[in-house]
C-alpha cells in the first residue's frame, strides 16, 4: 500500500466519519485520491486574512515587480539587496515576462516595499499585489427565470445566424467553475474544533460537462477547479450555459467551451485554508479576493492554452502595470478580453483596473451595465474608460425580475453568514446584478463573433464598438461607452453600402 | 420631371457629340424621316468602387441582361432612348478592419438596375458593312438593393440614387431590320453617407465602366 494510498484511505475515512457525525444531508458522492496540495501557503492565507480584518486592498508583505529588459539574476539579486532582508532572486516567483510575485515573510509593509524596488535602476515597476474583487451585487434568490436581458439582445436571432460560438473557447478568470463531481474531505471550523467535513461539489446540471475545457487553480489548490462561492458560475451561466435542453437558462454562446480559471478565493477557501493550516476559529466574512499576481498568471494561462475570449468580471481601484503588460500579451496571441468596469458608481465612482486599461488595448474592452430600461444601472461605474455597454441588471429598475438570472449554486448551502458546514452541489436559480454580469454578454459576443470569422480581437472590438446602438449622450460618453451591444448587427457586419 | 430629364438629356447629347457633329454631316435625306429601335443587351459593369465589391463579392464585375428602346432622328441624327439593366452579384457580408477583410459566411445578394435616359448622335455608317458609330450621354436612376437570407424588414437596403452616364458604341447591320453592337458606358452614381465596405474603403461610387454587347431591331 502507498503512502498515497493510505493518505487516501485516511481521508475518506475521516470523511466518511465526518459525514456520519455532522451531517446527514450531505451525499459523499466520490473522494479523490491524494492529500490536497493547497496553492496558498498559510502565510498568505493569513495574510489574505489580515487584509480582510484590516480594510486592505493589497496582500500584505506581497508585491508585484517587473525588472528592466536585460536584468541578469546578479542585477536582480542586486534591486532585492536594497530590501531590508535582502531577499534572493530565489525568492521571485514568476508571472509573466520578466515580471514576478514577491512575498516578504518578515516585512508587511507592500507599499513601502514596492517604493524601495521601484527606486531601483533594474526594476521598470513594482507595486503591491493588489487584491481585487469580483465585481457582483449579490441580491436575494428568488425564483423566476426571466431572462430579459436576452429578449432585449435578440439573441433567438442572433442564434438563427451563429448557434453558440461552437469551436470557441473562452477563460473566465473568477472564482471557478467547478468542472467535477466529486466530495472532498475538506478541513474547517465547525464552531467549536476544527473538523474534516466532505464538502460536496458538482458540476451544474445546466451546464454541459463537455463543454468544460481543462482549467486551472491559480490560488487555493492543485486539484480540479471548484466553485466555492458562485460567483464564476453565475459569469459562465451567461457566457455559455447549455441551451435548448429544456432546462434552466440560456446563455449567450451556448456552444462555445469554457475554461474556467480560478484566480479569486472565496471566504471558503480561505476558511479551509485556515482550518487546513491548524488555526481554529472563523476566517472574516469578508475575506477572499483576487490577487493581482493569480490573475496575471491566469490571464497569460489563457492565452497560451488555446482561449481566444477572456473574461474578467473583478476588479479594484489600484493600477497595475501587470495588467497593461497581460492585456497586451493575451490580444497579441488572439485573445479578446471582456472587463467589468465596476459597481462603485455610488462609492465614489473610482476609476476600476484592470478595466481603465481598455482603451489603452485594442482588443480589451471595459463593460458598463444597464437595467432592463436601456438605463444606466444604478450603481456601474462611469468614467473615460467605459467603452460598451451590456445588461447587468439592475434591482431599481424592475426589482428581482431586472437583475440577471443563471444557474448558479444554492446560495443557502453556503451562505457564510449562516451556513457552518457548507456544500456546493446543489444549484438553483439565481439572480445577481453588477458589470460582473455586463461583461460576459460581451465576452459572449466575441466568442460568436469569433465563431463568425472575426478572428483579430482588434477588430472583435471595433466590431462591437461600431454596431452598439447609441445611449444617452449622442455619440460616445462616460456613462455607456458606445452604446448597448447589438449581437445581431454585429454578427451579420456589413454589405457594400450599409 | 420629364421635361427636366430631356433637356438634360439633349443638352447632355450637344456636348458629347458636337465634334463629331462637325466631322461628319449627315445626309439631309435621312434627317427628315423618324425611325425607331428596341434593343436587348447583355452588361457587364467593372466597378469603379473595386475594393468594397471585391471585398464582399471576390469581383469587382457585375453583369446581367438589359433592354430598351431608341427613338431615332428626331432633329437630324439625333437619337433618345431609354434603357434598363438588371446587374446582380452574390456574396457575403464582410466587416472589413484596418483594411483587412473578415468575411462572415451570411450570402449577400446584390441587385442594381440602372434606369437611363440618354439622347446621343449616331454618325454616318462607315464601310461596306455599313458600321455605324454613335455616342451619347444622360441620366442613369440606381435602384440598389442588398438581401440576405435572414433579413428582417429593416434589415433590406432599398435605395435609389442618381447619376450619369455617358457612352458610345457602334451597329452593324446583320439582317433586314436587325443589327448587333456592342457599346462602352461609362456611369457614375454616388451615393450619400455610405455605410458598409463603402465607408471601410473611403469609396461611395456604385457606377463603372460598362461593357454592352447587343442585338437591336429597328423599323
Amino acid at each position: 500500500m502507498t503512502a498515497t494510498t493510505v493518505r487516501f484511505t485516511v481521508t475518506a475515512g475521516v470523511c466518511a466519519l465526518a459525514a456520519w457525525l455532522s451531517l446527514h444531508d450531505a451525499p459523499v458522492r466520490a473522494q479523490q485520491p491524494g492529500a490536497p496540495q493547497f496553492l496558498t501557503t498559510p502565510a498568505e492565507r493569513e495574510a489574505i486574512e489580515r487584509a480582510a480584518v484590516s480594510g486592505l486592498r493589497y496582500i500584505p508583505g506581497e508585491v508585484i515587480v517587473k525588472f528592466r529588459i536585460g536584468t541578469t539574476v546578479n542585477g536582480q539579486a542586486r534591486a532585492l539587496a536594497s530590501l531590508r532582508s535582502r531577499p534572493l532572486p530565489e525568492r521571485l516567483r514568476w508571472i509573466g515576462d520578466r515580471t514576478a510575485r514577491l512575498r516578504m515573510e518578515d516585512d508587511q509593509d507592500s507599499p513601502g516595499i514596492a517604493a524601495n524596488l521601484a527606486r531601483q535602476p533594474e526594476v521598470e515597476y513594482a507595486h503591491p499585489n493588489w487584491l481585487l474583487r469580483p465585481m457582483l451585487v449579490p441580491n436575494d434568490t428568488s425564483y423566476a427565470s426571466r431572462q430579459w436581458n436576452f429578449s432585449m439582445l435578440d439573441m433567438p436571432r442572433v442564434w438563427a445566424i451563429n448557434a453558440g460560438a461552437a469551436g470557441i473557447t473562452v477563460a473566465v478568470i473568477d472564482t471557478g467553475m467547478t468542472s467535477v463531481t466529486a466530495t472532498y474531505g475538506f478541513k474547517t471550523w465547525n464552531g467549536s474544533a476544527i473538523v474534516t467535513h466532505p464538502m460536496a461539489f458538482a458540476i451544474s446540471p445546466d451546464f454541459d460537462a463537455a463543454r468544460i475545457a481543462a482549467g486551472r487553480d491559480f490560488v487555493f489548490w492543485t486539484g480540479a477547479v471548484l466553485d466555492s462561492h458562485g460567483h464564476g458560475t453565475h459569469v459562465s451561466g451567461t457566457v455559455a450555459q447549455t441551451t435548448n435542453n429544456t432546462l434552466g437558462f440560456a446563455g449567450m454562446a451556448f456552444n462555445a467551451k469554457v475554461m474556467p480559471l480560478k484566480a479569486c478565493l472565496s471566504f471558503w477557501d480561505v476558511q479551509i485554508l485556515r482550518s487546513e493550516a491548524g488555526v481554529t476559529g472563523y476566517a472574516p466574512l469578508n475575506a477572499g479576493g483576487c490577487p493581482t499576481s493569480a490573475v496575471v498568471a491566469a490571464i497569460r494561462h489563457a492565452a497560451d492554452n488555446g482561449a481566444k475570449v477572456i473574461n474578467l468580471s473583478l476588479g479594484g481601484t489600484n493600477p497595475s502595470p501587470a495588467f497593461l503588460d497581460a492585456l497586451n500579451y493575451a490580444v497579441s496571441r488572439g485573445a479578446f478580453v471582456a472587463m467589468s468596469a465596476g459597481n462603485e458608481f455610488n462609492d465614489g465612482n473610482p476609476t476600476t483596473y484592470p478595466a481603465s486599461y481598455g482603451p489603452q488595448v485594442p482588443g480589451a474592452m471595459a463593460v458598463g451595465a444597464v437595467g432592463r430600461s436601456s438605463r444606466r444601472a444604478a450603481y456601474s461605474t462611469t468614467g473615460t474608460f467605459v467603452e460598451i455597454a451590456a445588461p447587468g441588471g439592475d434591482s431599481s429598475d424592475g426589482g428581482s425580475a431586472g437583475l440577471i438570472w443563471q444557474a448558479g449554486i444554492f446560495f443557502s448551502d453556503y451562505n457564510p453568514s449562516v451556513v457552518i458546514l457548507p456544500r456546493f452541489d446543489r444549484y438553483s436559480d439565481t439572480a445577481l446584478q453588477g458589470t460582473s454580469m455586463a461583461s460576459p454578454h460581451v465576452a459572449g459576443l466575441a466568442a460568436l463573433l469569433m465563431s463568425q470569422g472575426v478572428t483579430l480581437p482588434a477588430a472583435v472590438e471595433a466590431l462591437i464598438t461600431k454596431t452598439a446602438t447609441d445611449l444617452g449622450t449622442p455619440g460616445r460618453d462616460n456613462d455607456f461607452g458606445a452604446g448597448l451591444i447589438q449581437p445581431r448587427a454585429a454578427l451579420r457586419g456589413f454589405g457594400v453600402v450599409r | 420631371m420629364r421635361r427636366l430629364i430631356g433637356v438634360l438629356a439633349v443638352g447632355l447629347m450637344v456636348s458629347v457629340a458636337a465634334p463629331a457633329f462637325a466631322q461628319s454631316s449627315p445626309a439631309p435625306t435621312r434627317a427628315s424621316r423618324l425611325g425607331a429601335r428596341a434593343f436587348g443587351w447583355g452588361d457587364w459593369q467593372q466597378m469603379i468602387a473595386k475594393d468594397s465589391f471585391d471585398a464582399v463579392a471576390g469581383t469587382t464585375t457585375v453583369r446581367g441582361p438589359g433592354g430598351g428602346a431608341e427613338v431615332q432622328r428626331l432633329w437630324r441624327e439625333v437619337f433618345v432612348r431609354g434603357s434598363v439593366s438588371r446587374l446582380r452579384v452574390e456574396g457575403e457580408r464582410v466587416f472589413v478592419f484596418d483594411g483587412q477583410v473578415f468575411r462572415l459566411g451570411i450570402p449577400l445578394e446584390i441587385t442594381m438596375m440602372p434606369i437611363e435616359v440618354a439622347a446621343g448622335w449616331r454618325f454616318t455608317p462607315l464601310g461596306s458593312r455599313k458600321i455605324a458609330p454613335y455616342v451619347g450621354g444622360g441620366v442613369v436612376f440606381l435602384r440598389y438593393r442588398e438581401e440576405s437570407d435572414d433579413d428582417g424588414p429593416s434589415d433590406r437596403v432599398n435605395e435609389s440614387d442618381r447619376g450619369a452616364v455617358v457612352f458610345g458604341g457602334v451597329d452593324v447591320p446583320v439582317w433586314r431590320f436587325v443589327s448587333a453592337g456592342a457599346e462602352v458606358a461609362y456611369r457614375t452614381v454616388n451615393v450619400p453617407d455610405p455605410g458598409g465596405t463603402f465607408e471601410a474603403f473611403g469609396e461611395k461610387n456604385l457606377g463603372g465602366v460598362s461593357m454592352r454587347v447587343m442585338v437591336s431591331i429597328r423599323k
